[in-house]
């Protein structure tokens, strides 16, 4: 398959990103070009601090970039309204945090839920889809615990449902196996990558967790806020020793 | 999937009730959270609460009215202790050329002034001597008229009710002086002292109507405008009643309130007087044995002051609390940013949270203010006071305790609300709480 064939659902022209505290302004993002492919599972690897979380945020329009153009299907990202960019992180985009980010005050069906309720979907429908969800990650059998009464890896399984219930086009991972041990982390990525397969999902994970670079079609290394290099999947395993972080 | 290019349209405002639905989840599930949250709101209309509804039984002790009556739009009906004029110089009872050298001597006071109330009586006796004359000269011949026998006390002194009375063709003026309410008989002896008396009543009035002669030119009409004029108002009567000085009297909310004498069974006549418009029941009567009572409107004031200066505290306590529970749920609100909240959800949501504790505290918070004041009230005064109160007075107090409570928390609720709907998603994610 040659790259003029596929369809890009994400494509980044010279995004930078400052932060001003007081005199000092910190260069995060120092123009980032990236085009991400449809169906794709990509990974952002880089050490902390190296701008992964703020790149996430520009391309799930959470923040908005000092200069340079965020594209998700060919749509200036700058150009949308505050409704519009609801509607996207509403319909088009899933968000997957480190720290899971479930509400507290719900249980596992209600976070699960949520998205179709913000998306219109009848309550019935919502049920159902967020039931179907979780029995697709395993947690059919606690629908109504809240988070605390959850472990980690469970919880995340949770997020990855909500993510997904809106039948999103892109998920946004940021660092999702951060906060779990290996082999529930392991899991996770599986989990990931089964949905990525079966829903033909878009998936763009940062992390620094070696673990994501067997099952990623592109690794997109960033140090400084800057690519440092991309990699396809066929060159990686050769390299993994050697790398440092 | 791959062509699957959806069109971006613009996100739909949600329901409130979908809003309504969440927002009493979340507080569910924080309830002891949100009661503490509520406590400030609580505290601050259960005192505001205290304060109106003390100032419903804040009566100073009923003053007893030992004689005469006063009538309150100031009016005398009998002689008796409160005037209802003023007293006149010489000169001004002179200028009004109403009155006589004689007349305005004969009303003169001790302080040297002309005392214009007896003035005015003096006037009305001379026309009421003779609507009296005329009145016994008619009944002394209706008892002429009556057989001797009928009182003849030589064997018996039989009683007579009024039917037999009216019979034997007593007058009727002459049964109601014998048979007062609750009576129903009288003695022959008694009709007989009437026979005997009635000719000596007609010959006092014939002395009064001579005496008070010297008032018979006074116009009738130019008399009473000119004692309209000179009429003390309502707070100097209820000032020289309760012993106030004027100028007291003048800054407060004049109530009567008649109580019997085991206390107020409910029974409020209250004369409202109003110093702005005058506008006021006239006509009531206070009674001897009648308690008038005055509320103290100046400590009610204080009161209220106290009360504004409380809620203001706890308008401050309230905007840190909700400042708080938005802090401490920054991640929160960005992860529904995420889901696709719109910023007028959030506020909502928020805004909605307040109110409804708002609502619920105030309703607590009148509850306990007013449980503490009727009792306090009960243990001080006693139950009477509690009983006399006006329900729909209470219920006004309870109108207004939830809507300040509702109005503080609502606003209290908006800056932080505000605060958190427009912070951009990745700042409230970034939050580590
Ligand atoms: N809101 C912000 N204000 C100031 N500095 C920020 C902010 N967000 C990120 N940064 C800085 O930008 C750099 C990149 O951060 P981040 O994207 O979170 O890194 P990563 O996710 O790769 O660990 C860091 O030096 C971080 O301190
Ligand atoms: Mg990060």
């Amino acid at each position: 398959m040659s790259d003029n064939q596929r369809d890009y659902v994400v494509r980044t022209r010279g995004v930078t990103k400052e932060f001003v505290t007081g005199d000092t302004v910190l260069q995060a993002l120092k123009g980032i070009d990236l085009d991400i492919y449809a169906g794709e599972y990509i990974s952002i690897m880089g050490p902390s601090g190296s701008g992964k979380s703020t790149f996430f945020n520009m391309v799930g329009g959470l923040d908005k970039p000092t200069s340079g153009t965020v594209f998700i299907n060919d749509v200036d990202m700058a150009q949308l309204d505050a409704q519009e960019l609801a509607y996207l992180r509403c319909r088009t985009i899933g968000y997957i945090f480190q720290s899971f980010n479930l509400l507290p005050v719900m249980t596992a069906l209600e976070n699960v839920t949520l998205p179709t309720i913000f998306s219109g979907m009848s309550r019935d429908e919502g049920i159902e889809r967020g039931i179907e969800l979780l029995n697709k990650v395993g947690l059919g059998h606690r629908l109504h615990h809240r988070p605390t009464e959850l472990s980690g890896g469970q919880q995340q399984r949770v997020a990855i449902a909500r993510s997904l219930a809106n039948s999103p086009s892109i998920i946004l991972a940021d660092e999702p196996t951060g906060n779990l041990d290996l082999k529930t982390g392991t899991e996770i990525i599986d989990l990931l990558k089964t949905m990525n397969k079966e829903q033909g999902v878009t998936i763009i994970s940062a992390t620094h967790d070696l673990k994501m670079l067997n099952i990623s079609d592109r690794i997109v290394w960033i140090r400084d806020g800057a690519v440092e290099k991309i990699e396809d999947r066929a060159n990686i395993e050769i390299k993994v020793g050697e790398m440092d972080h | 999937m791959a062509n699957d290019k959806p069109t971006i349209q613009r996100q739909t405002k949600l329901p409130l009730k979908t809003a309504f639905d969440i927002t009493m989840s979340g507080m569910k599930t924080r309830f002891w959270r949100s009661m503490i949250t509520a406590a400030g709101v609580m505290l601050g209309i259960a005192f505001l609460t205290m304060v109106f509804i003390n100032s419903l039984m804040d009566w100073q002790k009923p003053i007893r009215i030992e004689d005469g009556y006063i009538r309150i739009d100031g009016q005398i009906i009998k002689n008796g202790f409160y005037g209802a004029y003023k007293d006149i110089t010489v000169e001004e009872a002179k200028r009004s050329g109403l009155f006589s050298e004689a007349v305005i001597n004969d009303c003169m006071a001790e302080n040297g002034k002309v005392d214009l109330t007896k003035l005015y009586n003096g006037r009305y006796m001379y026309d009421h001597s003779k609507d009296m004359i005329d009145m016994r000269t008619e009944e002394l011949k209706g008892l002429e008229k009556i057989d001797e026998k009928f009182y003849d006390t030589s064997e018996v002194d039989v009683s007579i009710n009024k039917r037999t009375a009216k019979k034997n063709g007593v007058p009727e003026g002459i049964i109601k002086i014998l048979l007062p309410k609750g009576t129903k008989s009288f003695k022959a002896s008694q009709l007989a002292a009437e026979v005997q008396n009635t000719p000596l009543k007609i010959k006092f009035w014939e002395r009064q109507r001579v005496k008070y002669s010297m008032y018979k030119d006074i116009d009738k009409k130019k008399l009473t405008d000119f004692c309209t004029k000179n009429a003390k108002s309502v707070s100097e009567i209820i000032s020289e009643a309760s012993g106030l000085d004027e100028a007291t009297a003048d800054k407060r909310d004049v109530k009567i309130v008649k109580l019997g004498e085991d206390g107020a069974k409910n029974k409020r006549v209250s004369v409202s007087v109003d110093e702005k418009d005058k506008n006021y029941n006239g006509g009531y009567l206070v009674e001897t044995g009648d308690y008038i009572v005055i509320s103290d409107i100046t400590a009610t004031y204080r009161s209220i002051w106290l009360a504004i200066m409380s809620l203001l505290v706890c308008a401050v306590g309230i905007t840190n609390s909700m400042l708080m529970s938005v802090t401490e749920r920054f991640k929160e609100i960005g992860t529904m940013k995420c889901l696709g909240a719109l910023d007028s959800f959030i506020v909502t949501i928020f805004v909605l949270e307040s109110a409804i504790m708002g609502i619920a505290a105030s309703f607590i918070g009148f509850v306990i203010g007013f449980i503490i004041s009727v009792c306090s009230n009960a243990a001080d005064k006693g139950w009477k006071y509690v009983f006399a109160m006006n329900p729909v007075d209470v219920l006004q107090i309870f109108g207004l305790a939830i809507a300040a409570g509702l109005v503080l928390t609502f606003f209290a609720s908006i800056p932080p609300a505000r605060k958190a709907a427009t912070m951009p998603a990745a700042i409230a994610l970034r939050s580590e709480i």
